[in-house]
């Protein structure tokens, strides 16, 4: 599904991804862990070219998300960025209604407005968040606790259709039960959208990813099935980290 | 200072901040009083409808206050669309250039060039230059010049206070760059740009020396009917009244009347700008 080459990241002169090389398998989760700083999310950006608006980077390499080539300057980015949907470390609904949140990426693109209606209820109801919100779809966004607030940027993201669905320490904002419901909302949701999340937190990796990829210092050190990465990793640093010694 | 476990915090900044303040209230109070005192025997509806009559000792100031709403007016023509586009341009596109780091100190020192100077710069340019002549359009190209530079600055503050995360999370979305400010910064920095434009265009209504060569008139008998004309305006009547009348005792209350008035047009226009920021705050917060 993604298709990662070589690739190596400069902030200025400061190397922060060192030839990277990586598959990531459709329809599964993998996680990106590693200690801060690693470059984790700075990998994860990369894939919907979210560093366009940085200025002082420089990117080498290949990255392939469906046969596009992603890097390519006369890729449309906004085409990939559909395809590639991304879901931040805070919630960041916009200062709008729940339902202008989840109509937001449909307008846009032109949707008709029975056909939106259609869209945001059903995006709502896959990302667990419709039972909660149908009885006040037009208030403020900002009105709902920081794990609802997830849930709807959730459901804004997979309105659009998104093919992969990018996710940056999602939890690290929430209490550990909406935290549980948002791991809940990814196992369901790895059947229809390849899913690739950054975490911290070891023990959600094992919980909701199918692979693992470790990080440190800028490279890939081990990419694995989670069960091998964190039963019987193969390289000493990997050991260490998921045992807990550093990071 | 730093209050301590067994000492109790020292009163002195408290009470210096609120003598400060007091003082500052106390200025403004008796000023406002004064001004609204000695204009009361001029105020009355007549004054604010009535046509100026008997060299000005007569009638109302009609055309003064028509001529500073239209100047205004023109003022926020000619400074909004080049104002707040500029101020986009500058916080949403443009990049961190030798360019753009000196526009922005260009900016700020126009801020602080006196106003009697962009007066005569309208004169040469617009007057004389262009061959505008003294006209409503003169004064008005001079005043939103004048008001630009607060006008950008408060723009680009407020876009600032839009966190870059609503930025990401249309463009994550798929949307553009223009859709992204179009849809979702412009409306979050609307109630920080509308108090910046109101109070900017205020503060252009109350100056006189931007427009004593560009278009003001001491005296004349209509409000102006088309853009090319000459008008009169509240602080130039004000100004006029009390310096150049030939006999300044009889109309004194005149111009306590005419200030009387200005003040309380300014004070609603800062008070719309107040009402706006309320609203939008309580709106989707
Ligand atoms: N815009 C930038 N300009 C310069 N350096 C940057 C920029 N963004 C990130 N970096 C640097 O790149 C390195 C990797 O950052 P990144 O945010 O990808 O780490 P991370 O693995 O996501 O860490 P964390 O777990 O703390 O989120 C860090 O050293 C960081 O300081
Ligand atoms: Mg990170």
């Amino acid at each position: 599904m993604i298709q990662i080459k070589h690739l190596n990241l400069y902030f200025g002169t400061k190397q922060v991804l060192k030839t990277i090389d990586l598959e990531i398998a459709a329809h599964k989760v993998t996680a990106l862990i590693g200690p801060s700083g690693c470059g984790k999310s700075t990998l994860l950006r990369t894939l919907n070219r979210m560093h366009d608006l940085t200025p002082d980077v420089r990117i080498e390499g290949e990255i392939e998300v469906d046969h596009i080539d992603v890097l390519s300057p006369q890729t449309n980015v906004h085409q990939l960025r559909k395809k590639v949907g991304m879901v931040f470390q805070k919630p960041n609904p916009f200062p709008k209604s729940i339902y202008e949140n989840v109509a937001y990426g449909l307008k846009i693109n032109g949707f008709a407005k029975g056909k939106i209606d259609e869209i945001v209820e059903d995006s709502l109801r896959k990302s667990y968040l419709f039972e909660e919100v149908k009885d006040k779809l037009h208030e403020p966004a900002t009105r709902l606790s920081g794990g609802q607030q997830q849930r709807l940027c959730i459901a804004r993201t997979i309105a659009v259709h998104p093919q992969i669905i990018l996710m940056d320490e999602p939890c690290s904002a929430l209490d550990p039960i909406s935290t549980g419901k948002i791991e809940e909302l990814i196992g369901e949701l790895r059947k229809d959208y390849t899913i690739v999340i950054v975490t911290h937190n070891m023990q959600q990796a094992i919980r909701v990813s199918d692979y693992t990829v470790f990080m440190y210092l800028g490279e890939v050190i081990e990419f694995s099935s989670t069960e091998a990465i964190f039963q019987s990793p193969t390289k000493e640093l990997t050991k260490n980290y998921v045992k807990g010694h550093f990071g | 200072m730093k209050p301590t476990a067994s000492h109790q915090e020292s009163p002195a900044p408290y009470l210096w901040l609120l003598a400060g303040t007091l003082l500052v209230c106390l200025f403004l109070f008796n000023i406002l009083f004064f001004i609204f005192f000695r204009g009361f025997p001029a105020l009355s509806f007549d004054f604010l409808i009535q046509y100026p009559t008997e060299g000005m000792t007569q009638g109302g100031i009609l055309p003064a206050i028509v001529g500073t709403v239209l100047l205004t007016l023109m003022t926020a023509v000619v400074a909004l669309p080049f104002g707040i586009g500029c101020a986009i341009y500058l916080n949403e596109y443009a990049q961190d250039t030798w360019l753009t780091r000196s526009i922005r100190a260009a900016i700020r020192n126009l801020a602080g060039v006196p106003s009697i100077i962009f007066g005569l710069f309208g004169l040469a340019l617009f007057v004389q230059g262009l061959q505008l002549g003294t006209s409503l359009l003169s004064a008005g190209l001079t005043l939103g010049l004048l008001s630009l530079p607060y006008l950008i600055t408060t723009t680009e503050e407020a876009l600032k206070t839009v966190p870059n995360a609503m930025r990401e999370g249309a463009l994550a979305l798929g949307a553009t760059q223009f859709e992204t400010i179009r849809d979702i910064v412009l409306p979050q920095a609307i109630p920080g740009i509308a108090t910046g434009t109101i109070l900017s265009l205020s503060r252009a209504a109350g100056e006189t020396a931007p427009i004593l060569f560009t278009g003001a008139a001491f005296f004349i008998t209509d409000v102006p009917r088309n853009p090319k004309e000459e008008f009169m305006a509240l602080p130039y009547h004000l100004y006029m009244l009390s310096t150049q009348h030939q006999s300044i005792e009889l109309v004194r209350p005149f111009a306590y009347g005419t200030a009387a008035v200005l003040i309380t047009l300014v004070f609603l226009l800062n008070l719309t700008a107040i009402i706006i920021r309320k609203r939008y705050r309580t709106h989707y917060q």
